[in-house]
């Protein structure tokens, strides 16, 4: 049986590397890393954006972009102009009586304009007057980094099952599995060499994706027992794809109806009161997001790593083992 | 003429035949739904904390009669302190006097930059000027363009969203997909040598997926928003949307030989296209090279067109940004065919 699974292993390794998928598989996730690495800093520090009308006497605009970003403009008109367009940027003009007018096109964040406000108040009435101390407790503000690492290991785990689908159906629509169903191989066996096939090069990439955005300082044995409970849910996709369609134009709907259940519920669990969560104990993805919750989060997940782990493996296991059963039948193997 | 109509046809029979209609209204039935269920609004926790120390506890009770959350006032540094290192995004505000002088302590994650440490201050002096009732006489009039503008609620935000990232982007994917089937189907190299052209073979493909996708778009918002928009407008804006992303679909699909190679950098790119939605959800945050990936006008304008926003000029100004953007895919697109797919196998 080992001999079996290994040499459809092997079969698919040849393959991979031929047609260059592996290479695409473990690269393009390790790309969107290293761009998410370099564009998370810029999104921890926001600047707040200011037009600014450039008759305003040179020392205000000077002061003021110590507080925030200032983009000159040479009239009332331009300013209303740039205060108009899509972004939340205020502005301020001199009025004909030399007045300072703050202007806001009303659909901005209040806090946004209001912090307009009371810069330009401080720096024309120059008040001052009391003591303010900093103290920084660690040296991460959002969890931004964390949460990209968790949704790009998702991913991976989902584009892993969703190329193994499309080389199920590949393999229905050019009948290279009926090489397969008149050897002695099994379902079983060839459903599990497909899982240790994914199970290889997902781990291997998400380990390079964590190491790039968070580096060392998380558990990486743990992250390779998630990915193993995570494997079923994983490959998930992989088999309903290969089950339920025959061309690869039906694969693609129904890989792109199953995407966003499998990213989202993850997703819109990170917005929503840890009360509410019990919405979402009915699906598997979810759970895996807990495990990796475990890994990378210091808050408390819904539940420890080993019980999510367990629930993520067991449920995905029901379902793919549900879904063999239809896949016996379309594959015509034993 | 004759020759497009026959490869159009020939696309639509295809698409039909597997079943593509099926799945998308499958698909349309789903998004419909999310969109019907989610909440008007979301309450935002605050992650704000406050620490009065002072005898007089003058800032507790000008927070309580502002209404701030009970919750959000604690009783000691060390409990703020706690709470910042129980939540990163979480800040602390402690207020003392000492020596008869006022002063604030800020316990907070992450370093800031100088201008957010100037904002604070700023925020934290006149939050005292305010609390010690200084007399705040404003240097500035304050003039609202539009004061009537109603915010919208959660579902209303996610229309434009599912457009502009699921109705959109149908031809971007499918239309590689379809490339895929013909090339394990042998039906390009059929098609070489057929007499219908290049031309013919990228604007069939474009114009079906784009009238798919319009039509797509336009049942959705029929179902979730209802009649009452600019037609002409929208459907303008969101066939040239759907056609550039076509093109430029066609155009990255050549570069590979198999949908497993094509898939990662297609959803890569994808995620790039997304971007936009983070300045979209906090439009406070829109970084240059933001504003110039596609999606960005899009779907600012997809938003602008649906509820009347009016924004002067902006449906003409992405119609032209988004035509310069076609041009330069069709012509990418034409290359790649021309250069790529039609010689490959010779």
């Amino acid at each position: 049986m080992i001999k079996r699974i290994f040499n459809i292993i092997r079969q698919d390794l040849t393959g991979a590397l031929r047609d260059n998928m592996l290479l695409y598989v473990i690269l393009a996730p390790i790309i969107l890393a290293i761009g998410f690495r370099l564009f998370i800093p810029s999104m921890e520090g926001t600047v707040l954006t200011v037009a600014m009308d450039e008759r305003i006497p040179a020392p205000i605009i000077e002061e003021f972009k110590t507080y925030m970003d200032v983009k000159l403009f040479s009239d009332e008109k331009e300013v209303r102009d740039r205060v108009m367009r899509v972004d939340d940027v205020p502005g301020i003009f001199l009025s004909e009586d030399g007045g300072y007018t703050v202007i806001a096109e009303g659909n901005e964040d209040p806090e946004i304009v209001e912090a307009a406000t009371i810069v330009l108040q401080k720096i024309v009435t120059g008040s001052e007057g009391i003591e303010i101390a900093f103290n920084q407790l660690r040296d991460d503000r959002t969890y931004f980094r964390e949460y990209v690492t968790m949704v790009l290991i998702l991913l991976v785990a989902l584009m892993s099952g969703w190329i193994e689908g499309f080389n199920i159906v590949e393999e229905r629509a050019t009948k290279a599995i009926n090489a397969v169903s008149v050897s002695p191989t099994s379902l079983t066996e060839y459903m599990l060499s497909k899982m240790v096939f994914v199970m290889l090069h997902t781990v291997a990439t998400v380990i390079i994706v964590s190491l790039i955005l968070v580096g060392v300082d998380v558990s990486y044995v743990n992250l390779v027992i998630a990915m193993v409970f995570s494997v079923p849910i994983g490959i998930l996709l992989g088999f309903v794809l290969g089950a339920l369609t025959d061309n690869q134009i039906s694969a693609m709907g129904i890989g792109k109806f199953f995407t966003p259940i499998f990213l989202t519920i993850p997703i819109v669990s990170i917005f929503v009161d840890k009360s509410w969560h019990w919405l979402f104990f009915i699906f598997p993805p979810y759970w895996m997001f807990v495990t990796l919750e475990n890994i990378y989060m210091d808050t408390t997940p819904a539940a420890g790593f080993w019980l999510a782990g367990f629930i993520t493996l067991v449920s995905g296991s029901i379902l793919v083992f549900i879904i063999g059963k239809v896949l016996k039948r379309k594959l015509n193997l034993r | 003429m004759k020759k497009f109509f026959t490869l159009l046809m020939q696309e639509l029979k295809i698409i039909y035949r597997n079943h593509f209609v099926w799945f998308t209204l499958f698909l349309l039935a789903a998004m419909v739904i999310v969109v019907w269920l989610l909440p008007s609004e979301i309450e935002h926790k605050n992650s704000n904390f406050f620490y009065d120390a002072t005898q007089s506890k003058m800032l507790e009770s000008r927070l309580v009669s502002a209404g701030f959350p009970q919750e959000n006032i604690v009783g000691s540094i060390e409990e703020i302190e706690e709470i910042i290192k129980d939540d990163r995004s979480n800040v602390g505000i402690m207020l003392e006097i000492i020596d008869g002088e006022a002063k604030f302590t800020v316990v907070y994650n992450g370093k800031l930059l100088p201008q957010e440490e100037k904002m604070i201050i700023a925020g934290l002096q006149r939050m005292y000027d305010e609390i010690t009732g200084s007399e705040i006489v404003p240097v500035f009039e304050m003039e609202t363009i539009r004061p009537e503008f109603k915010p919208l609620t959660i579902s209303e935000i996610s229309i434009p969203f599912v457009l502009t990232y699921e109705t959109i982007v149908l031809g971007y994917l499918f239309v590689a997909v379809m490339v895929f089937l013909e090339k394990q189907e042998g039906s390009i190299r059929v098609y070489r040598v057929s007499p219908s052209g290049i031309l013919n073979y990228i604007l069939a493909k474009s114009i079906l997926w784009m009238v798919l996708s319009v039509i797509y778009s336009a049942l959705l918002v029929i179902l979730t928003y209802g009649f009452n928009v600019n037609w002409a407008q929208l459907l303008l804006l969101l066939g040239i949307s759907s056609l550039f992303m076509t093109l430029f679909g066609l155009f990255v699909s050549t570069f590979f030989n198999s949908i497993s190679e094509w898939l990662f950098v297609a959803i890569g790119i994808l995620i790039l296209f997304s971007f936009p939605q983070i300045s979209y959800l906090s439009p406070s945050f829109s970084p240059r090279w933001i504003t110039l990936i596609p999606t960005y006008p899009i779907i600012f304008t997809v938003k602008d067109i649906i509820f009347d926003i009016g924004r002067e000029g902006a449906f003409l100004k992405t119609m032209g940004i988004l035509s310069i953007y076609t041009v330069v895919a069709f012509v990418l697109a034409y290359i790649a065919v021309n250069r790529k797919l039609m010689r490959e196998g010779r």
